[in-house]
């Protein structure tokens, strides 16, 4: 079977620089996309690769973190937008980006620091599928 | 019928935060970094912020390469192996970190974690019970 498709310009782009990446045409790439999403669900790809087994190792002992989940509660607000390392109710560091806080949570000698990136209540609401 | 499902563990989660949120443990060697991922079964996969890849020293381009679809469109990622540890339970699992800095949440899918846990919910009570997959119960 032979398909044509018109795409706007702006898809056709971002086909073109994905199959360069991927070093294959901008066809074989599109076929590959249908493929895959039309495949009857026994033959769906594996989203993990050929040999790797994820497997459950056993119970830990996770500190609690109600203290954590206080002060953002009470905090929240003045840190929308942020990363907050914190611990118990201590705020440990602050900042744009994770690495940067949680770099700066362990030189302050708080490895088990919750990194949370601050969140606005109030932005729409979260909907997320990801296949 | 009525049936019944016995779990190992019951956690409240943060009824303020977006979305069902838990924390996570994710280590790699001697790295470990705690972190809050939402809870998604609609989510093929477990991904993460490309920012926590790069704490855990992961060169994030050497992964396992996948180009994955959202609601809101396209974006790739990378998987690579390591270890998890959400709400008591430990796993070595495989997790994908976003190609791009934009990502801004952290998610738990079907594959990599839900897959090797049975989970309960009570959305209503902030309620999450947790098990792992084929585990007995004590």
């Amino acid at each position: 079977m032979t398909l044509t498709i018109e795409l706007t310009p702006e898809i056709e782009s971002r086909l073109e620089a994905e199959a360069k990446r991927n070093g294959m045409s901008k066809t074989d790439l599109a076929k590959n996309v249908i493929e895959e999403r039309f495949a009857p669900k026994e033959k769906r790809q594996n989203h993990i690769p050929e040999g790797v087994k994820p497997r459950y190792v056993g119970k830990a002992k996770t500190r609690d973190f109600s203290g954590d989940r206080e002060w953002l509660a009470e905090n929240r607000n003045e840190y929308i937008g942020q990363h907050v390392a914190l611990h118990g109710k201590h705020l440990i560091a602050n900042g744009e980006s994770y690495k940067e806080v949680a770099t700066k949570a362990r030189e302050a000698g708080f490895k088990d620091a919750l990194i949370v990136f601050v969140e606005d209540p109030n932005a729409p609401p979260f909907v997320e599928f990801i296949s | 019928m009525i049936h019944q499902l016995n779990f190992q563990k019951k956690a409240i989660y943060d009824s303020l935060e977006v979305g069902i949120t838990i924390e996570t443990i994710l280590r790699l060697g001697d790295i470990e970094t705690i972190c809050e991922a939402k809870v998604d079964t609609g989510s093929d996969i477990c991904i993460f912020k490309r920012e926590i890849g790069e704490y855990l020293e992961i060169d994030i381009e050497l992964g396992y390469k996948k180009r994955l679809s959202t609601l809101a469109g396209g974006l790739s990622a990378f998987g690579h192996s390591l270890e998890l540890e959400t709400l008591g339970l430990k796993f070595e699992t495989f997790v994908y970190f976003a190609e791009d800095y934009a990502l801004d949440r952290n998610l738990l899918g079907r594959q990599g974690w839900l897959q090797l846990v049975k989970i309960g919910l009570d959305d209503y009570k902030n309620e999450i019970y947790i098990s792992p997959q084929d585990e007995e119960i004590y």
